[in-house]
């Protein structure tokens, strides 16, 4: 692992650390100072929707963004390799990753759950081991979260579904707005470094923090098995997602969505790039074979993937839903569709019986 | 937001999405708009047949494929090629002396050596000859250790047959039941008519002690499993190799799942029995 | 722009002050109740496209294929969405449209993607609806906005009906259908002046970093295409095609403009302004300014309004060498 982490930035290591107490007006000092650090810092832009250079002044801290910040570690682009041809065709390929250390401040716990998600995939548990470009980004990363006030939840928040308020996920900080300040929580060792430049109130006495307010939490005991007896049921998933338009919205905005397509960009006839981006499994063609078959032509195959992915077979894969209830999704769907009536449609629909619920494939 | 540099020699050696380049050494027409591409690597991989591999050109794309040859050939992997977009329109452009990429091996093989003592019956249509071309060779290097072997090879006319000449060697052979079908009357074919199904139906191979093997177009295999099934052969007896969108296959762009595997990667092969268990998505 | 409005024989023509017709609303159909309107549309297609409640109270879309599902459906503030986007995928069928949704419907029948009788339009008089952006920003999302009376309600509690107009009705003077079988609801007196949307820098140096920071946030997600009733194109888009290949994936601001810039010349002329690709985008990008100009250059240079007549074709789709504007002769 050593050569995939730059020299100096420590690792994601997990550790036991005191809580300090940073006041209000010291906030922006703090910023400046992981500003000077090597590499960017991030902060959130309610504008723009996602995170973007700090360049002065107070943090927007209050809510989520439009978009999460699954970004940081999974670009919405990314060129992993380029290939130059030379005079007798002879090619050559440089495979790149990235190099910039990046603290990223203001994220949600429920961007934190979120990539600890992605990182079921894309880390040595996943099915093809590591993937380098992933694990650099994510050891380049510090993630210091702020904990959510009750102003910061909304009725499309659905976290409590997924764990309890104080799961921080993978944030290498975590920030607890108080009274008069914030208590600052470290919880890894690049945690430990982001706060030991936070000019911190060391004689304070430090408050405890309020637990992280938390949306609202659905029932999903048992969704697994019910998802997929179910899978067979076509008026289910017609009827629940008849005005979804197929979009990437939700796929997009969503903290724990991965899945991405693969394309070469030639820059000229010389030479070019072979990069990743943002796929979604709402698309039409996602699924479509070469030979024009679509196993997944209609949306409500579709959407019954996307739901499944995240209920049943991530569950199976790693005992994690791939959903953190952030909402999200909810709010970007220009079409209504609420991911947690669907959830409640499946839940609604009987167990299946103790002999098993999958009918054989007659082909 | 944060700018690339090259890898290091560790991580590329780990970046499973970075192929290797190799040179096209031959490129043999097999059957309309279907041509295998024989490619020479620095580091010639060890796979299993069955087990696929991503070929491309760099500017253009890749695409996954079948390895169709088989282990014991050394000094190349060869991949045949369908003409159906870009991508392989473009390596059906190749001649030898072509600069390619190729991630392989990708995914499971036939677990063949499960099968010692056993009889084999390969029905495929097609294409689908293209993973069971290396199984099959692969059997006949080893053919003291198997039973029975029945090949049922069929395509919609004899154009779209490939491997000529290995199927002269199998209808020639002691050790291979070779039948070679035709879906429906055509100019100048004096042989077997039928599709895959109904023939591998009629020739009835016993299901004692047999495993039955099926790759084809979708249709043709949603066909054929249930045949094989009406002769009596178990869930576990019954394989196939799927098809999918593939992009990275290596198991994390999420596209080629049934259920929560991954058919890059838990795959191609599945028996009936792991598909009984899946999702009803094929 | 202002205009003079006269009502005669159930019709009204919006007029500028040039004396020149630049809309024209038909409604010779019968009115009636809403709910017999559905039943109607029930009875003759099966299936009624509308809104009904959704999980937060809200309006949401909604397809009626029983007496019971067609008695949850329902008008009013919350109802943003334009059904016209669903009926090429469920005719023959009913819809239940507001005067700008039925803009779209004639623009499908102008480009022949729908037939006249394959569709049964439940037209509304409609008073406009609620910008539902705005709703969640002042009072969180979920909040609940319905019409009761003459007044807007958030919650329960009576709200600034003209701070919550959807800035797209405030731009639009129509208040009655363009093409309807039956028609459903009170006359509503239109506005003697229409809105424009602003936010346009003055200045083209500004323009330039304006449009560089909204595009800077487009995540091509093609929500704005995929909400788009005239956008049939869908993943055998431009935006997906590989030859030839006009758009990369990079969410770059220059190919993120490139994608915008090319779909809207695909919709130039044919553009209703119906207002769905901005409210769907999920970052908030500024498609009504372009929109709106699309609507601005089809009038000044071909006098033409597209989804109005269901028999004119679209000043792109058609070659007219009388007309003094083409330059090719």
């Amino acid at each position: 692992m050593a050569d995939q982490v730059s020299a100096g930035v420590p690792h994601n290591t997990p550790v036991e650390a005191e809580l300090t107490f940073l006041a209000a007006d010291k906030l922006v000092a703090w910023l400046a100072a992981l500003a000077a650090r090597e590499g960017d810092l991030l902060v959130p832009d309610r504008q723009a929707g996602t995170f973007v250079p700090w360049t002065g002044g107070e943090p927007d801290l209050a809510k989520m963004t439009a978009t999460s910040a699954k970004g940081i570690v999974l670009p919405q682009h990314e060129t992993f390799l380029s290939y130059a041809y030379d005079d007798d065709g002879k090619v050559a390929v440089t495979p790149r990753v990235a190099d910039t250390p990046t603290t990223v401040f203001g994220i949600r716990l429920c961007d934190a759950r979120g990539i600890r998600c992605i990182d079921q995939t894309f880390g040595e548990n996943g099915p093809s081991g590591a993937d380098p470009n992933y694990t650099v980004r994510r050891n380049l990363a510090t993630f210091v979260a702020v904990a959510c006030t009750p102003a910061d939840v909304d009725a499309a928040c659905f976290c409590a579904t997924f764990g309890p308020a104080d799961d921080f996920g993978v944030a290498d900080v975590v920030v607890h707005p108080v009274d008069g300040g914030y208590v600052v929580r470290p919880l890894t060792e690049k945690g430990l470094a982001a706060a030991a430049v936070a000019p911190v109130d060391t004689g304070a006495t430090v408050p405890e923090p309020p637990l992280p307010s938390q949306g609202t939490a659905i029932d999903i005991e048992g969704i697994e098995q019910k998802l997929l007896a179910h899978f067979d049921d076509d008026e289910l998933w017609s009827d629940v997602t008849e005005h979804c338009l197929s979009c990437g919205a939700c796929s997009f905005v969503c903290p724990t969505c991965y899945c991405f397509s693969i394309a070469d960009e030639a820059r000229g006839s010389e030479c070019g790039d072979r990069l990743r981006s943002w796929d979604s499994c709402g698309f039409a063609c996602y699924s479509k074979e070469a030979s024009g078959h679509n196993p997944r032509g209609r949306n409500a195959q579709r959407f019954r993937n996307r739901v499944n992915h995240k209920f049943a077979y991530y569950p199976e894969l790693y005992n994690l839903e791939s959903c953190v209830g952030c909402g999200r999704c909810v709010r970007a769907c220009p079409a209504a569709v609420d991911i947690r009536d669907m959830v409640e449609a499946v839940m609604r629909r009987p167990a299946p019986t103790k002999d098993g619920a999958k009918a054989e494939v007659t082909a | 937001m944060t700018d690339t540099v090259t890898m290091t020699p560790g991580q590329a050696a780990r970046a499973k999405l970075i192929p290797q380049v190799g040179t096209v050494s031959e490129v043999v027409p097999e059957a309309l708009d279907i041509v295998s591409v024989r490619v020479q690597l620095p580091e010639m991989p060890d796979f299993e047949p069955g087990q696929v591999g991503q070929l491309g050109i760099f500017g253009v794309g890749e695409a996954t494929f079948v390895i169709s040859s088989p282990p014991h050939e050394r000094g190349y992997v060869q991949f045949t090629v369908a003409r159906v977009g870009e991508v392989t329109r473009a390596i059906h452009d190749l001649t030898p002396g072509d600069s390619v990429g190729v991630r392989a091996p990708l995914g499971k093989g036939f677990p063949y050596r499960d099968w010692y003592g056993k009889d084999i019956v390969i029905a495929a249509g097609g294409i689908g000859m293209a993973p069971l071309r290396p199984l099959l060779l692969t059997l006949l290097e080893e053919r003291d250790k198997f039973g029975a072997l029945k090949l049922i090879y069929g395509a919609r006319e004899p154009e779209l047959l490939s491997y000529g000449a290995d199927r002269a060697v199998w209808a020639t052979l002691d050790g291979v039941d070779y039948v070679e079908t035709i879906d429906r009357e055509y100019p100048g074919w004096t042989g077997r008519l039928g599709m895959v199904p109904p023939v591998l139906e009629e020739e009835a191979p016993s299901a004692v002690n047999a495993i039955g093997i099926t790759c084809g177009p979708p249709i043709m295999i949603k066909y054929t499993l249930p045949v094989f099934e009406k002769l009596g052969f178990k869930p576990e007896q019954v394989v196939t190799t799927l098809e999918r969108r593939m992009k990275c296959g290596i198991g994390i762009c999420g596209r080629c799942n049934i259920g929560h595997k991954y058919v890059c990667v838990d795959g191609p092969v599945f028996t009936l029995a792991e598909l009984n268990e899946l999702p009803d998505e094929l | 722009m202002s205009a003079e409005i006269t009502e005669s024989q159930g019709t009204t023509a919006v007029k500028d002050s040039g004396g020149a017709t630049v809309a024209v609303a038909v409604a010779d159909a019968p009115v009636m109740e809403f709910a017999e309107a559905v039943a109607l549309g029930l009875e003759k297609f099966g299936v009624v496209l509308g809104w009904a409640p959704g999980r937060d109270g809200n309006l949401a879309p909604a397809f009626a294929r029983s007496a019971e599902q067609a008695s949850a459906l329902a008008f009013g503030p919350s109802a943003v969405f334009n059904p016209a986007r669903y009926v090429r995928d469920h005719t023959p069928c009913a819809v239940v449209a507001k005067p700008c949704d039925t803009r779209s419907l004639v623009q499908m029948m102008s480009e022949n993607m729908l037939d006249r009788d394959e569709v049964f339009v439940i037209g509304l008089r409609c008073p406009g609806v609620a910008d539902m952006k705005k709703v969640v920003e002042r009072y969180g999302w979920g909040a609940r906005v319905e019409q009761v009376g003459p007044d807007w309600l958030v919650n329960g509690d009576k709200a600034d009906k003209a701070d919550l107009l959807d800035a797209r009705c405030r731009a639009c003077l129509r208040r009655e259908p363009v093409i309807a079988d039956v028609v459903v609801g009170e006359p509503v007196t239109p506005p003697a002046e229409a809105e424009r949307f602003t936010g346009l820098p003055e200045s083209m140096a500004e323009r330039g970093a304006f449009w560089e920071a909204e595009f800077g946030k487009c995540i091509r997600c093609y929500a704005c295409r995929n909400a788009c009733p005239l956008c049939y194109c869908q993943d055998v888009c431009v935006a997906q095609a590989r030859q030839p290949h006009w758009l990369t994936d990079e969410a770059t601001p220059a190919e993120n403009w490139m994608w915008q810039m090319i779909r809207m010349a695909h919709l130039a002329g044919r553009c209703t302004q119906c207002g769905e690709c901005n409210r769907a985008c999920p970052v908030d990008i500024r498609l009504d300014l372009l929109t709106q100009e699309l609507g601005d250059t089809a009038r000044e240079l071909f006098d033409y309004e597209a989804g109005l007549d269901p028999g004119q074709k679209a000043p792109f789709v058609t070659y007219d060498k009388e007309r003094d504007e083409w330059p090719i002769r």
